[in-house]
């Protein structure tokens, strides 16, 4: 008798506990959060600022790791158990949309942003007629970075210029020109145009692809895509160009044996490390065609990363708020600092300590000479890297060129959403 | 073109020459096995349903017909007739999955079943702002088809077992009748229970291998086959958007040709499967061949510190192979370690064909150990006096191998070289982590597809990558045909199978 009474009272101690466990968390806002794992740091000290900004808010904030460029792969897992507050690159965007994991900014949302940064930038999270992020950074993109001794600030105006200097000094010029992020950088440069009609409720459906690779540039007998593929197929076959992503940047700067590198501003810090005060960057050089003799400017992407709300998040008007303050002037300034991440806010571009950095003005001076990185279809990507394995082994004629491009135009134009 | 030669003939051919006779006798007899899946099996298979179909409803009209009013209710009522016949447990099991049954469907089942049809219609709403205040809407989450598929297929085959449970009840029911008419002594539930530790031991034994087969194998390939006919890709994502049947239409674009969203599936799958089965061959057979070589040499009389050569190529295996494949791929790469030692620059893994060939040649050293082991075990086994009594004969050691060494490993082995085709044809780690299945293809509207992709990494990017669901789903179901071709072909006429008394 005496033990089930023991028995009894534990229990109902038990209840009691749970149940007041049930009704703390009442009260509570759980957001969680995932930044890159390099900004880790700097993120956790974000929020905490952030929650000493709001105490009427009760928060518990999750912080957690996943680059830009993994965002989609990471959401798509299961958008409805995904972070409330996450950062993406921006050409994700009709990706994170298709599987529903961006809750659109109100009117009110993109009229405070309009007031801190260009509307190029705004539009990086823009898909139909909504957007869907808060920019943070506008550091995606290319240019290039010399050695001071190898070549000189003339000579970094032209392809020729560079290739000359790095082959008297039997060092390598750096260029990922075979993936399909950089392949088309003449073809752009020389006046080609890729562009997309979406669908302005259904963001998902392309209505359209607009593309004129394969179309005769203005006063020239060659189309652009013979114009600037004939240009990556020049430089494929120059013994001072080396096509390698960043491993193979690090093996040659370790052994001293480069210069000149076309990269973002991720590398920047390797880079300088390398070279130390003979290290420069400036915009892309202009290149001459070897088809008609004309001289062209290298064009860049122009992309950038973006905090975005998780649309299945249960507390949307907080993790709003979040992702507004993770992207405000203030912590691009910080993330400035802290990652040397190049910010998307004009006010903050404008300081004098971020005019210093030689790569961040480098990449700004890039953006006349810029592309904007739109939310491509999938197949962009894998197209130019076929186009960029066809021609590491081209040696043909201008004509067996255009028929390959116009072989891509065609399938770039079949990304197009197919309507029954 | 070879003719059926007689005996005698054929003892009088050289070496090669019976090669390539017999070669081509297979080559003869390949199309007649393939005829023979619509001649044989096939009518075989529908004689088979035909007569068990015959059987259930037969069983049905004899009870209707035969059985007195316990046993007829037991058609509505599953289990009357035992209960009313005091065969309490077995009534009472019976009873109690049709009460779950008509819960499951009442409560869960029928719904699910409903929308199966349309597969859910109603997309997400994206929360966006209410147009008149400005505030923020909240998101109304739509049907998620893919759980409406899940469930409408757990729930048809929770019928089908039901209908099974049904039947195998009147059946039951009229047997205990049966049994009662004829005075003959009813099962108790403890003699039940007992049966199944003692004359149907197999039943408890087999039930969980069952249950997980079903499970993790036939209910995944059940649900693959059914998104082979839907269109759940990047457009149509769950539950943002619902996806839909769109019948014949991937399986169209794989076999009809000409680009569909931009890929074309048809020339890429025709390249890829012939790629494939191109490196199944030579991984298959070099390590197969290689590793025989190497295990022979090994075992030779006279060969010193055999236990060292044996320790040295194992050390391969002691390290795990994704370590030394990530290596590999490091070493290799246009400006790897190898490249920079020898200041070459070799595309060992961007080159189209050179990369097939590295892929081939690492895949041997990764390899060859795993198969010299193996033969080394049996070559110990092979009796000593066969090759002594060969000797005497006067047979050379090149003859020995033929005639000896050869029919015995392969008789052994014949069931692992399968195992290990099949397995190279899925062969996902030594390509993904070697090349990633670069370098891209060069020709337009391959989406994504590299020169030593094998299906299997080429399905694994248009799931993770492209979210293609449905075609991928056509793709693996290909694949499925053609491994489960192969395997039950060269299985049932390997010797193994066919003279399993043999070497005994």
């Amino acid at each position: 008798m005496r033990k089930r009474f023991i028995a009894l009272i534990a229990c109902g101690a038990l209840a009691a506990t749970s149940l007041a466990g049930f009704a703390g968390c009442g009260g509570k806002t759980d957001l969680t959060v995932w930044g890159p794992a390099a900004q880790q740091e700097s993120l956790k000290e974000m929020v905490k600022l952030f929650k000493e900004e709001n105490p009427d808010i009760n928060l518990s904030i999750g912080v957690g790791v996943c680059g830009e460029d993994q965002a989609f792969s990471q959401m798509s897992n299961d958008p409805q158990s995904g972070a409330d507050v996450f950062a993406w690159a921006n050409d994700q965007v009709a990706n994170l949309y298709a599987i529903g994991a961006l809750s659109p900014l109100t009117s009110a949302d993109v009229t405070a942003l309009q007031s801190r940064m260009a509307q190029s930038t705004i539009d990086f999270g823009k898909l139909g007629s909504k957007y869907y992020g808060y920019p943070y950074s506008a550091d995606n993109g290319f240019f290039l970075y010399y050695k001071s001794d190898v070549v000189s600030a003339e000579q970094a105006k032209t392809v020729k210029g560079v290739l000359d200097a790095c082959k008297a000094k039997k060092v390598k010029f750096i260029v990922e020109i075979t993936n399909s992020w950089y392949v088309n950088s003449f073809t752009f440069g020389a006046g080609g145009t890729y562009d997309l009609v979406r669908d302005e409720t259904d963001g998902t459906i392309i209505k359209e692809v607009q593309v004129n690779f394969d179309q005769k540039a203005p006063e020239s007998e060659y189309t652009y895509g013979q114009l600037g593929s004939q240009e990556v197929a020049d430089l494929l076959h120059d013994s001072t160009v080396v096509v390698g992503a960043d491993d193979v940047i690090d093996s040659y700067l370790s052994s001293e044996e480069v210069g000149a590198i076309v990269r973002g501003t991720w590398k920047a810090d390797d880079i300088k490390n390398a070279w130390g005060d003979k290290y420069e960057a400036t915009i892309l050089p202009d290149w001459t065609s070897s088809l008609d003799g004309e001289t062209y400017p290298w064009y860049s992407f122009a992309g950038g990363k973006l905090y975005g709300v998780n649309s299945y998040s249960k507390h949307v008007n907080e993790a709003h708020k979040l992702a507004a303050f993770l992207a405000s002037d203030k912590m691009q300034e910080k993330r400035f600092d802290d990652n040397s991440i190049c910010p998307a806010s004009t006010a903050v571009a404008a300081l004098d300590k971020v005019k210093a950095n030689k790569a961040i003005s480098a990449f700004m001076q890039q953006q006349t000479h810029s592309v904007v990185q739109i939310a491509m279809p999938d197949n962009y990507w894998s197209e130019g890297d076929s186009l960029g394995t066809f021609l590491k082994t081209f040696t043909g004629t201008a004509t067996e060129l255009q028929t390959r491009i116009e072989q891509y135009v065609t399938a770039l134009k079949n990304a197009a959403t197919k309507t029954n | 073109m070879a003719k059926t030669v007689s005996q005698l003939d054929y003892l009088g051919m050289s070496g090669w020459q019976k090669f390539c006779y017999n070669f081509l006798q297979f080559l003869k007899k390949l199309p007649v096995a393939f005829l023979s899946i619509f001649t044989v099996w096939i009518p075989k298979f529908a004689r088979k349903i035909y007569n068990s179909v015959k059987r259930f409803f037969l069983t049905l009209w004899n009870a209707a017909r035969h059985g007195d009013w316990k046993t007829r209710m037991s058609f509505l009522v599953m289990g009357f007739s035992q209960f009313s016949r005091k065969q309490i447990m077995r009534g009472l099991l019976f009873l109690v999955f049709e009460i779950l049954f008509i819960i499951y469907m009442v409560a869960f089942g029928a719904a699910q079943l409903s929308m199966f049809g349309s597969l859910g219609v109603r997309d997400t709403i994206q929360g966006g702002e209410d147009p008149v205040t400005g505030e923020r809407l909240p998101t109304v989450v739509g049907d998620n088809s893919l759980l409406i598929l899940l469930y409408g297929i757990l729930t048809m085959i929770f019928i089908i077992a039901f209908v099974y449970a049904w039947y195998a009840n009147i059946k039951a029911a009229y047997a205990v009748q049966q049994y009662v008419e004829a005075n003959q002594h009813l099962t108790t539930a403890k003699e039940d229970l007992n049966a199944l530790a003692d004359a149907q031991y197999h039943k408890t034994l087999l039930a969980g291998p069952l249950i997980g087969l079903v499970i993790f194998t036939i209910f995944p390939i059940i649900f693959m086959v059914f998104v082979a006919f839907t269109n759940y890709d990047m457009q149509h994502m769950p539950p943002n958007k619902t996806f839909d049947w769109v019948g014949w239409a991937n399986f169209k674009s794989l076999f009809a040709g000409g680009l569909s969203g931009g890929t074309d599936f048809g020339r890429v799958f025709g390249k890829l499967l012939l790629w494939t089965v191109i490196w199944a061959i030579f991984a298959t057979f070099t390590n197969y061949i290689l590793g025989m070589i190497v295990a022979i040499m090994i075992n030779k009389k006279g060969i010193k510190l055999k236990k060292l050569w044996r320790t040295v190529l194992i050390m391969t295996i002691a390290v795990p192979q994704f370590v030394s494949l990530l290596l590999m791929s490091q070493m290799l790469a246009d400006e790897g370690a190898l490249n920079m030692l020898f200041g070459t620059s070799i595309p060992f893994l961007t080159d189209p064909v050179l990369a097939k060939v590295t892929v081939i040649v690492v895949n041997i050293w990764v390899g060859i150990p795993f198969t010299m082991l193996m033969v080394t075990g049996i070559l110990m086994n092979i009796p000593a006096d066969l090759y002594e009594s060969a000797r005497i004969d006067g047979a050379g050691p090149v003859r020995m191998y033929f005639k000896i060494t050869l029919p015995y490993v392969l008789h052994v082995t014949t069931p692992s070289l399968i195992s290990n085709f099949v397995g190279n044809i899925n062969n996902f780690g030594v390509i993904y982590l070697l090349t990633g299945g670069g370098p891209s293809m060069a020709a337009g509207g391959s989406g994504g597809a590299g020169e030593t992709d094998l299906l299997i990494t080429w399905l694994y990017k248009l799931i993770q990558d492209k979210k293609q669901y449905g075609i991928a789903s056509v793709i693996s179901i290909m694949m499925f045909v053609l491994t489960a071709v192969i395997s039950l072909i060269v299985y049932n006429r390997s010797k193994a199978v066919k003279n399993e008394e043999d070497f005994m």
